[in-house]
């Protein structure tokens, strides 16, 4: 019985991503683009080369990262979409410990992991600002946490045209670059580092063996299912909810830090990339669950890096890759809403 | 500050609250009834591309008025269906819309030289709203 069912869920997934695919070509076709075309640029451009498949490696660090932290809050049944804010402040943090390393005379390695770590406690500083107002403020996480991204945003912007301004204009190009000891050393050649994509591999181990392996990680999943249930069986849920949040916002903020010190070594504006949202449809992709989270992950990064040079060769927007990473959660939505249905209606005839 | 300049200013304010009061309005609506809908940002953008395009093909603002409110209905009947009859999390449909439409708002729509040679939407500012 049990291989059977996982064989129709496979093949319903498998109906999901061709309906998907089917969306997004009808609305190729209606705004007259090639759609083969569109889809062999962005494998092209994703996969053609080593060098754009360790471009699509440093998007898929971040990425995992962040939806490593939100399988932790949505196993606590919260829907943290504060994410964005968390990673933002965690490149806010690294930053300006990245400063005040450059006014000491630490040496680089220590200095960047002591980013990082500040990275860490930035995010999980802004999360658990949700938290509270969620477990004392009675502030629904969403509304808290969108209000909470939109202030990160300023803050950002504030820090990057006023005080961490460059020395004569500041831009929207960002904050002054450190210099080259001060990032994550990367492969030669290219802009992907190891040590980025070694934070990301242990990010996901942490996550995987709390939730599967842990007591910690049972009772937090208590909690997101029946939150009553689980306090009056003497789980303490209000902490465990703050912890959920602290949790998901160090990875988050750990991913901001990556932005950072790996990536573009220094603050821009849009430090985020928009990797806290890809991360919660990563996540409702893989239904929540760790396993397969990291394949999931590569292949949203490989569509986001792929889309690129949509715009140049085809004259398309690049917001082509989240029409089809949208579809793909949508579809998966609606196919499992059927299976519900189908299943459940013989029940009720039985009945 | 002459006032003028205030007056203009003022304007400003009110023609950009606008949409903000109208999502609002909607949005408390909802909340009203308990439900979440996230796909509001999603609604605006898919609505405001198909009810620009209609007023430029047809050339009639009322036309253009009337397909922006149709489509909106459209899309949350889409969350509605969702989350009602397929039983899946209205959080959830609602934040993957608002990625669904943001994309054919932002795509160069072959309707934009009927009427006039000039091309319009060229969306590198549409996204950034």
């Amino acid at each position: 019985m049990r291989p059977q069912t996982k064989l129709s869920g496979f093949a319903l997934r498998l109906a999901a991503v061709f309906l998907a695919l089917l969306f997004t070509t009808g609305i190729l076709l209606l705004a007259g683009a090639p759609p083969l075309e569109a889809y062999r640029q962005i494998v092209v451009g994703s996969l053609g080369s080593i060098k754009k498949i360790t471009d699509v490696l440093v998007a898929w660090v971040p990425l995992v990262l962040a939806t490593s932290g939100l399988l932790v809050t949505f196993a606590a049944g919260l829907w943290n979409i504060g994410i964005e804010g968390q990673i933002t402040l965690g490149a806010i943090f690294a930053t300006g410990a990245l400063r005040l390393t450059l006014a000491s005379s630490l040496p680089p390695a220590a200095a960047i992991a002591a980013a990082i770590l500040a990275g860490i406690l930035g995010g999980a500083v802004w999360a658990l600002l949700a938290g509270v107002l969620k477990t004392f403020g009675g502030v629904n996480e969403i509304f808290g946490g969108l209000g909470l991204n939109f202030v990160a945003v300023a803050l950002n912007v504030w820090l990057i045209f006023g005080p961490w301004g460059r020395p004569g204009v500041a831009s929207m190009s960002g904050t002054e670059p450190f210099p080259d000891f001060l990032a994550l050393p990367a492969l030669a050649g290219l802009r992907l580092s190891p040590w980025a994509v070694l934070l990301a591999a242990a990010g996901f181990a942490l996550v995987f063996f709390l939730l599967q392996g842990t007591y910690f990680g049972l009772r937090l999943k208590a909690v997101g299912k029946n939150p009553r249930a689980a306090f009056l069986l003497g789980i303490p849920t209000v902490r465990y909810t703050l912890l959920a949040f602290a949790l998901c916002g160090g990875l988050g903020g750990a991913a901001g830090a990556v932005q950072v010190t790996a990536v573009y070594h220094r603050l821009i504006p849009a430090i985020s990339s928009g990797y806290g949202y890809l991360g919660l449809m990563v996540a409702m992709l893989v239904n929540y669950q760790p396993m397969w989270m990291p394949v999931v992950a590569f292949f949203f990064a490989a569509l986001n890096i792929g889309s690129i040079q949509l715009p140049i060769v085809l004259k398309l927007d690049s917001s082509l890759a989240g029409v089809l990473q949208g579809a793909l959660v949508l579809f998966v939505l609606a196919v499992e809403g059927v299976r519900q249905r189908l299943r459940r209606s013989p029940a009720k005839v039985a009945e | 500050m002459s006032t003028e300049a205030l007056i203009i200013g003022l304007a400003g304010v009110l023609a950009a609250a606008a949409p903000i009061v109208f999502a609002t309005l909607g949005e408390t609506l909802t909340e009203r009834s308990g439900v979440i809908n996230l796909s509001v940002n999603g609604t605006i953008l898919l609505s405001a591309m198909a009810s620009f395009g209609v007023a430029v093909v047809t050339g009639s603002l009322l036309l253009g008025f009337l397909t922006g409110m149709l489509v909106g209905a459209g899309v949350a009947l889409v969350v509605a269906g969702f989350s009602i009859s397929l039983t899946q999390s209205q959080v959830a449909v609602g934040f993957v819309l608002t990625w669904v439409f943001r994309g054919p708002a932002c795509l160069p729509w072959p309707f934009r030289s009927w009427r006039t040679s000039r091309s319009w939407a060229h969306c590198s500012f549409v996204r950034t709203c």
